[in-house]
């Protein structure tokens, strides 16, 4: 009977000391959550912010200005958009500079064979010099 | 018997000792159940009750701080949004000396007057405003003063990144967030709702398209020296707002009081105006689909028309028979209004009516405003109507109306939300108001306007822009002033297959050397057009065309009869 009861007060503390941790433990994690949630709300407030500054930053109005002060563009004119269909077969025997010429594959063996390194080098095609254009208000 | 006794006795015995034992075990029984049902709720209370409390809490102050959604455009980029910003207040019942503490704080503070920081300390009541919305160096320096009483306030605040250019789509909120104007006014609820919800409400309106049309109706204002200006685009699709500007307008950011001043009217869509010439548009569509006349047609233009005691005249006076087409292009009044007294009686009001002129619009800006229309509908209204005046309506139910004549015959219901395709039957359920053949006619005579006629100053080469020119004296009291102008210009491109429609509105232009002198629509509000179509389409995936005219309009140029230049 003895036993019994000094078993059941050693039970008792074991598991009051466990339940003590268990809390503490569980009070840790709260504060942390609680902590996590209040930087998750400032770290929102602050992605706010940022992206309204950004908003004025990119405000139309304001590219604008940037754009006329500091660069070299004008309003796109109608005649600068063209469409694939509008591109005009070159024969003039000049080959086109900006695709590179792929031998053909040996026959029997394949595509991937062509070694990269063997390839004919080209220096970097030479841009035309574009006429700067006027510059004028508008996006 | 005495075995029988004892066996008896035993049995009693036992049975005595059994029934007490197992009370006693039922009792312990029971003890246990009540205490590991405490233990069990003690458990319970002390792992998860306090973050259940911390849950309800947390939730109901990022509720606190979020009143409203944001608004953003149709690409979104914000259009409103919130800040959380800090006012002091102050606690009076807490404040030995007023005085000394107003003028404590009013060394701190810029823009408070220590008089009224005074008075407000010295209240009855234990809560007053001292200064709304300081900024984090101004909170700084109050709180250094550590005056007992005064307190600091998280609220929060709207701030407009578009600033005046989206005045009138936005609007304003007062200072409790409550919406004044605008989708702030029109989607006051919804925007409540979208609280919590991570979403914010999608405007139709795109802020490059806006940008160029607010800053175009600003120079023309600007160069023709206006009162006001105003300006739509519109898709003929879907019947969604892209652009809409008015001026003069305010910076939402900062109100201000005075909310009847007139730059608070939204000129697009709450003004309605006696629209002049654009109302010739109306005049064809119902002629050439009502069977009033072809083409072909010809009306006797030569002398003004006496009809009661108005004299009805043209700008450009022809004096001979025109046709449908040179009515048209020149702008004849004369002419249009013959062919509307040719109609049939009630022909002209109910062809209107199904273009939604007649009616308030069904717009979701609150202070979207009803037009005002001729009581009694006789000849001489008829007449007047034909050319625009007589009838004040809308830019937007101008624009709207224009988008279903040249769009293949169907009106929309114009709105200012991003309507998914799922949504558009429901909500749009697109109208039928002329034929297919009627909308390509109209096309034609519109393109002509601007190839030959007085709109040759809204051309925009490559954007094939077909539209017409308004131009309306201002009525005051009953009569009409002769240098107050309302001119306005009603554009649609492509004109071949319209994606567009872009109106103009200029509100007393005076003309000036460029013009020679001439305020009229062709020369203040076409060039509007010419400047902000090549903007605007790149924006909107318009393509330039190879195209110079509508094949209909070719046609229509053989019709007319050649100038005789003196």
């Amino acid at each position: 009977m003895r036993s019994i009861s000094v078993i059941t007060f050693i039970l008792l503390i074991a598991v009051s000391y466990g339940f003590y941790q268990l809390q503490f433990q569980v009070e840790q994690r709260q504060d942390q959550a609680a902590t996590l949630e209040q930087k998750i709300k400032t770290d929102k407030e602050n992605i706010k912010i940022l992206q309204a500054e950004w908003a004025l930053l990119a405000s139309p109005k304001r590219l604008q200005q940037l754009s006329n002060r500091f660069l070299e563009l004008a309003p796109i004119d109608p005649s600068q958009i063209k469409t694939l269909d509008d591109l005009v077969q070159r024969n003039d025997g000049v080959e086109g500079a900006a695709f590179m010429e792929v031998p053909d594959a040996i026959p029997g063996e394949t595509e991937a064979a062509v070694d990269l390194a063997e390839l004919p080098q080209r220096g970097a095609p030479t841009l035309p010099t574009v006429p700067v254009v006027n510059r004028g208000g508008g996006l | 018997m005495r075995t029988i006794t004892n066996l008896d006795m035993g049995y009693k015995q036992g049975r005595t000792l059994g029934s007490v034992r197992s009370r006693v075990m039922v009792t312990v029984g029971l003890f246990c159940i009540a205490f590991a049902a405490l233990s069990v709720r003690v458990i319970d209370l002390g792992l998860t009750a306090e973050a259940r409390e911390w849950a309800g809490y947390s939730k109901n102050t990022s509720e606190r701080s979020l009143a409203r959604a944001e608004i953003v455009d149709r690409n979104g980029i914000l259009l409103a949004t919130n800040l959380t910003t800090i006012s002091v207040s102050a606690n009076p019942k807490a404040i030995d000396d007023p005085a000394a503490t107003a003028a404590q704080i009013a060394t701190v503070l810029d823009g408070v007057d220590v008089g009224v920081l005074t008075r407000r300390l010295s209240s009855k009541a234990s809560f007053v405003w001292l200064k709304r919305k300081v900024t984090p160096a101004e909170q700084n320096a109050v709180n250094n003063l550590g005056i007992p009483g005064v307190e600091f306030r998280d609220e929060v605040q709207r701030l407009y990144p578009q600033g005046n250019m989206m005045a009138h789509v936005v609007g304003y909120n007062n200072l409790e967030n409550q919406g004044v104007s605008g989708a702030e006014r029109a989607f006051d609820e919804k925007l409540q709702d979208l609280v919590g919800t991570d979403q914010s409400l999608m405007l139709s309106v795109d802020t490059r398209v806006q940008h160029a049309l607010h800053e175009e109706i600003g120079a023309a204002m600007t160069q023709f020296n206006a009162l006001g200006a105003a300006g739509i685009v519109l898709d003929v699709q879907t019947g969604e707002v892209l652009a809409m500007a008015s001026l003069p307008d305010f910076n939402p950011n900062d109100p201000g009081d005075a909310v009847t001043d007139e730059k608070y009217m939204n000129r697009a869509v709450q003004g309605v105006y006696e629209m002049g010439s654009t109302f010739k548009t109306f005049t064809m569509a119902m002629a050439l689909e009502h069977g009033v006349a072809t083409l072909e047609d010809a009306y006797d233009a030569t002398n003004p028309i006496q009809i009661s005691r108005f004299t009805i005249r043209d700008d450009h006076p022809k004096a001979r028979w025109l046709n449908l087409p040179e009515i048209y292009m020149y702008s004849s009044n004369i002419g249009s209004a013959r062919i509307a007294v040719a109609a049939e009686d009630g022909v002209q009001r109910d062809f209107l009516r199904s273009l939604g002129l007649l009616s308030r619009p069904e717009f979701e800006l609150l202070e979207t405003g009803a037009p005002i229309v001729p009581e009694r509908w006789r000849n001489v209204q008829s007449m007047t109507v034909s050319y625009g005046h007589g009838i004040a309506v809308s830019g937007l139910q101008v624009a709207n109306a224009v988008a279903a004549l040249v769009n293949g015959g169907e009106l929309h219901r114009p709105t200012m939300l991003l309507i998914s395709d799922e949504e558009r039957e429901r909500f749009d359920p697109a109208k039928r108001v002329i034929s297919e053949n009627t909308s390509e006619k109209i096309q034609a005579l519109m393109r002509l306007v601007v190839e030959k006629g007085t709109g040759r100053n809204a051309d925009a080469p490559g954007y094939l822009v077909g539209g017409k020119t308004g131009t309306a004296e201002k009525s005051v009291g009953g009569g009409y002033r002769k240098n107050a102008l309302i001119t306005s210009f009603v554009a649609a491109f492509p004109i071949t297959n319209p994606r567009y429609v872009v109106f103009v509105m200029l509100d007393e232009p005076q003309g000036n050397e460029a013009t020679y002198g001439f305020a009229g629509a062709g020369w203040t509000a076409a060039p509007i057009i010419r400047d902000l179509v090549p903007r605007i389409a790149p924006l909107l995936g318009v393509s330039p065309s190879v195209e110079t005219s509508h094949p209909l309009t070719r046609d229509m140029i053989k019709m007319i009869t050649p100038e005789v230049r003196s």
